[in-house]
């Protein structure tokens, strides 16, 4: 059992996501980084996909009755166990009564914990990702209790080795396809949304990124219609809505282009301010 | 009549079948036909989907290379010939709702407002037969079609903070109901004891696409009875046959 010493900033249970209720009005949710999620699993050894937690700007202090192995993925983040500081990327040995304490984001917005065999938290509508109305207590709270399997453990042959990439421009070059209206805008116009460089506002969350420096571009509202996580929105005000991993399933904004997988995970890690400059690539 | 629609690619494993700009219920219901189809014949390659007015979106697994399949499943629904799509008659699915204080925040003044009397715009919510177009924007939030056009009004100018679940309200040409708490912008005329989404239910909407609904009005003493009802899981939906 874990427990929290304190919840940190915004730290949610996170898997693949609540794919399958769309029609039903719920969001997707899941990690915001999945390749981060999908990573933290492979270096765990997991046969399937297990619950991880996930954490932002400012992590979470967890106290571990039992020992296990745990790993830390996606965004780098100070991390002490019991004092001393631990390595990105590969699987440590937590012995029992351990204190794991995350710190501030170095780089990146989220970081990844995953846990041997998962965090035993319940799924509702097929999944363990938090949202306020379906799973309210995916979300550490202070003193909140995390259970975790105790396995029997096997001498685990942990070999793998990830060196992760910080290459900035890989982060910040984000590939598209056309959007069901990116047709309505005309020919100069489509051009200027690709030789142009954006930052991320810091109104940004698990719902949306916003986009800074926009070219003077705007659209009509549309007939409320599907979007879906790494959908951009541009608005009649001339803004531009990237939607993320929590947002709604149906929108009226002009949808005109739309993200690649890769391109949601990398945009999920590209900090705001305008430091970083994002770009949008022809797919 | 058949209306074709136009198929594209969304992003990387989603697909848009996408009928007219604007919003027709006829051709809604040949959308929802068409999505159904595809739904049940590539049932083992889908992940998930959404509806709206005139447009779904398919979902497919990473696998399922969509870029390839695009021109077999365009050719599937093209294939879907007309009489598929004739509606069947369907039921009506009532929704009880008491329009009394301490539910109805803002009948009072959407009646002086209106100049319509609270009876009157009783009347007006209770006639129509509602098609549901599509759940969206909230867990389990049905968008309405059909509200008589005399009681649209425009939103509040600031919403409130946290609006109660089963509330029923209206915005401009909308009426809807709140399925969970939530902060909004909708004037509130009344209150359903029924519970719109439930997640420990195989089908957590209450409603879905296609559906047919309409509102009856209850007193403070049946709303409360309905809730003890619902609470204890002894409420069954009423249905009547629709005879139009």
């Amino acid at each position: 059992m874990i427990e929290v010493i304190n919840p940190g900033l915004h730290t949610t249970v996170q898997d693949q996501g609540r794919l399958n209720h769309r029609h039903f009005g719920v969001p997707t949710s899941g990690a915001m980084d999945q390749h981060a999620y999908i990573l933290a699993n492979h270096l765990l050894q997991h046969q399937s996909l297990k619950p991880v937690l996930e954490f932002t700007i400012s992590g979470p202090t967890l106290f571990f009755y039992a020992e296990t192995y745990i790993v830390l993925t996606g965004a780098e983040f100070d991390v002490q166990l019991n004092g001393k500081e631990i390595t990105h990327s590969s699987p440590i040995y937590v012995p029992a009564e351990s204190t794991l304490a995350i710190g501030q984001a170095k780089t990146g917005n989220y970081g990844y914990l995953g846990i041997l065999e998962g965090f035993s938290t319940v799924k509702v509508l097929e999944s363990v990702s938090y949202h306020p109305s379906i799973n309210p207590g995916a979300k550490l709270t202070k003193d909140m209790q995390l259970l975790y399997v105790k396995t029997q453990f096997q001498p685990l042959d942990f070999n793998a080795r990830v060196i992760p990439i910080h290459d900035k421009f890989c982060r910040t070059r984000l590939d598209v396809y056309p959007g069901p209206e990116f047709d309505c805008l005309g020919k100069d116009d489509q051009e200027k949304l690709f030789n142009h460089k954006y930052f991320v506002k810091p109104k940004s969350n698990r719902m949306a990124v916003q986009l800074g420096n926009t070219p003077d571009l705007t659209a009509p509202e549309i007939i409320t219609a599907p979007v879906q996580p790494g959908t951009v929105q541009l608005t009649p005000s001339g803004e531009l809505i990237i939607l993320m991993r929590d947002a709604q399933t149906t929108g009226g904004y002009a949808r005109i282009l739309q993200l690649t997988d890769h391109a949601m995970n990398s945009l999920s890690q590209c900090k705001i301010g305008k430091k970083e400059e994002v770009t949008f690539h022809k797919k | 009549m058949k209306k074709s629609p136009s198929i594209s690619q969304f992003g990387d494993h989603g697909l848009i079948i996408r009928y007219s700009d604007e919003i027709d219920y006829k051709i809604h219901l040949q959308l929802d036909t068409v999505t159904n189809k595809v739904l049940k014949k590539f049932k083992k390659y889908i992940e998930g989907y959404s509806i709206a007015y005139q447009e779904s979106a398919i979902y497919f697994h990473p696998e399922f290379k969509i870029e390839k399949k695009i021109k077999k499943i365009t050719q599937f629904i093209t294939d879907i010939v007309p009489q598929e799509i004739l509606e069947d008659q369907k039921e009506i699915i009532q929704i009880p709702v008491c329009y009394e204080k301490p539910f109805a925040l803002d009948i009072d003044e959407l009646a002086q407002e209106k100049q319509i009397e609270t009876s009157k715009i009783i009347d007006l919510h209770t006639s129509p037969i509602y098609p549901v177009y599509f759940i969206g924007f909230a867990p389990g939030f049905p968008y309405l079609g059909g509200m008589d056009k005399q009681l649209s009004f425009p939103r509040k100018a600031s919403p409130r903070k946290s609006v109660a679940a089963g509330s029923v309200g209206i915005a401009g040409n909308q009426t809807g109901v709140y399925p969970n708490a939530s902060p909004g912008g909708w004037n509130i005329i009344g209150r359903s004891p029924l519970c719109f989404f439930d997640v420990t239910k195989t089908q957590p909407s209450l409603l879905q696409a296609g559906d047919l609904i309409q509102f009856r009005s209850i007193d403070k003493k049946t709303f409360d009875h309905i809730e003890k009802q619902v609470e204890l899981g002894q409420y069954s939906l009423e249905k009547i046959a629709n005879n139009d």
